[in-house]
């Protein structure tokens, strides 16, 4: 078991040094790229001292080095900064929006697994028959439909023609989007549909590469029943891969949540970044890029502890 | 004696870019008819603008009139048909312009990093650029330069390169390290010289597979840029800005979410079928 502690802090410290380089990065792209944040905030007609006064504000004139460790320093305390356009602290605006990111990300992730697992059990159970061949010729179809696409259809059928679901997914005033379940059901659909068949084509060639190995066929030729392959051959050797398929899927669904959020009105974090773009509030930017950074990084490192406690030289090694 | 084998090793290499060339891969039906489909699509964008029958800015009708010219009018009164016209050029050129420039940067990463054989540095940078969605790479781009047709460009280059950078390594890897490269290096053969008269050709194929995918990534990119209302700046459009410039009339006028809606189907099915296609061909 040590072992698997030892494994787990490593992972932790590389997960930590990556969220570092992505935060110098972003840091680095939002506000350090050429141009002048005061002068584009305020637009071309602003006069001077007021540009020097927001220059000021921002502490635009201290080195970047210095500006990056403050921003630092007080992220580790907690301390997102101020917005620089409807002021408030950063930590405030991020909280809401990012629950209900959280809650439509976990939905739809939940939907996308279901998905795939069986899409990719139907189309893996005889590779070339028919059905298999069907199977994985929709989920090509299906992967090649931007998400927004796939809103706009259901929200012009189901939301407006049929009236069975809300085409908006305007949460309560003061509560969570729990409150509304309902709210959910399309922009879930819209992500799971598109990632659900990305997915099954990914855990499909998995399973198949699994299949294939010369320890599979060694168990059919010995006799061994083929239940039994399949639970104690396959699905072990599968996990692993099946994990990073699963990582995989999280940058593009918090990719594709921004869109699906602004397009069903969803008061998540990609709806308030693509506002924040256009209002350029770099500070608020900054948390959100590092809160979906996050996200994904914190996926690939579950999938990479996941694949090590199921893998099978560890079994024998323990 | 060495001389010898490192010829035939050679000659082994030669040949097996050479039956690559001499067996082009046989087109199905399929193929053609999905080709010919994706050609109609891209002549419809990139030529569009000389063939619609209106200026993309010219007000026709009244907003959302269902019975004007073919598809009827859009929010403020065009035709539909005519900015259709209009708008693919950019869903076309951007990725087209980005995947070149994306491949081409990956591939030369890639191979490096698969020849220099301390490629842990290179991936590892790499990687932790895999883990940032494409669509915060354009709007933190957006942010600092606004929405320029170059900026996202831009923006679909950076968040391409993690994943050509990495498919091109690994198609390189077994090239570099079988036999008949082996046999050049140790008879002292330049690297240049081996990396491009027997590693390109072998590598040529898949990389060009692997560009298929990305184009669709890209084609993707640019379209829900402009649907997030980062498109081209008014009155151009493209059809990504076009579904949610309609949306709102969907129930007036649905063909001013239909018609660009389709259009962007039209070219990423096709797109993805005909890639899929290639990649299978090329990894048999």
């Amino acid at each position: 078991m040590s072992s698997g502690l030892t494994y787990a802090a490593m992972r932790m410290a590389s997960a930590i040094a990556t969220l570092l380089v992505v935060s110098v990065v972003l840091f680095a792209a939002v506000d350090l790229l050429p141009g002048d944040p005061a002068q584009q905030m305020l637009g071309v007609n602003a006069t001077p001292e007021r540009v020097e006064e927001v220059r000021r504000q921002l502490n635009l004139d201290d080195p970047a080095p210095v500006r990056y460790g403050r921003w630092m320093w007080s992220l580790l305390q907690g301390d997102l900064g101020e917005s620089v356009r409807t002021g408030g602290p950063v930590e405030q605006i991020v909280a809401r929006p990012a629950l209900n990111t959280a809650v439509l990300l976990v939905a739809a992730f939940g939907a996308i697994v279901a998905v795939a697992l069986v899409l990719a059990a139907l189309s893996g159970v005889r590779e070339g028959s028919r059905l298999s061949n069907l199977v994985s010729l929709c989920a090509l179809g299906a992967l090649s439909v931007p998400e927004f696409i796939v809103a706009g259809i259901l929200i012009a059928v189901v939301g407006l023609e049929l009236g069975w679901l809300p085409a908006v997914s305007l949460v309560p005033i003061g509560g969570t989007p729990l409150d509304r379940p309902v709210i959910l059901v399309l922009p879930v659909v819209s992500l799971a549909i598109v990632g659900g068949a990305f997915g099954a084509r990914l855990i499909r060639a998995a399973v198949a590469d699994v299949a294939r190995m010369p320890h599979v066929e060694a168990a059919r030729l010995s006799g061994v029943p083929e239940g039994r392959v399949i639970l104690r051959h396959i699905v072990p050797g599968a996990i692993p891969p099946t994990a990073q398929v699963l990582a995989f899927l999280v940058p593009f669904l918090v990719g594709g949540a921004v869109v699906i959020e602004r397009i069903f009105a969803y008061p998540g974090l990609g709806s308030l970044l693509v506002d924040r773009v256009s209002l350029r509030d770099a500070p608020v930017i900054e948390a959100v890029g590092l809160l979906q950074a996050s996200a994904v990084i914190l996926a690939f490192q579950a999938a990479d502890v996941v694949g090590f406690l199921a893998s099978p030289s560890r079994r024998t090694a323990a | 004696m060495t001389t010898l084998a490192g010829h035939q090793l050679r000659e082994q290499a030669a040949a097996r870019a050479a039956r690559l060339r001499a067996h082009p891969l046989r087109p199905s039906v399929a193929t053609l008819a999905l080709s010919a489909l994706l050609g109609a699509v891209v002549t419809v964008a990139v030529a569009g603008p000389l063939m619609a029958p209106h200026s993309e800015s010219a007000v026709v009708a009244l907003p959302y009139e269902g019975s004007a010219g073919w598809f009827g009018t859009d929010y403020l009164g065009r035709d539909v048909l005519s900015r259709i016209l209009h708008g693919g050029r950019p869903i076309i050129l951007i990725p087209v312009i980005a995947t070149a420039l994306s491949t081409l940067v990956g591939a030369v990463l890639g191979v490096a990093a698969a020849a220099l054989r301390r490629d842990d540095v290179i991936m590892r940078a790499i990687d932790l650029f895999a883990v940032v969605p494409s669509i915060l790479v354009a709007l933190v781009l957006f942010h600092r330069f606004g929405a320029h047709p170059w900026v996202l460009t831009l923006a679909v280059v950076v968040s391409s390169i993690p994943f050509t950078t990495r498919f091109a390594r690994s198609a390189a890897h077994p090239i570099l390290s079988s036999g008949y490269i082996e046999q050049a290096r140790m008879i002292g053969e330049p690297l240049p010289a081996i990396l491009v008269r027997d590693v390109l050709p072998n590598l040529i194929r898949p990389v060009l597979a692997d560009a298929g995918l990305r184009f669709i990534g890209a084609i993707y990119l640019v379209a829900a840029a402009g649907f997030l209302g980062f498109g081209p700046p008014p009155p151009s459009t493209d059809w990504g800005s076009m579904i949610s410039e309609n949306i709102g009339g969907a129930g007036l006028n649905p063909w001013g979410v239909i018609a660009p809606s389709l259009m962007v189907l039209l070219l990423t099915i096709p797109t993805n079928l005909l890639a899929d296609r290639f990649a299978r061909r090329v990894a048999r």
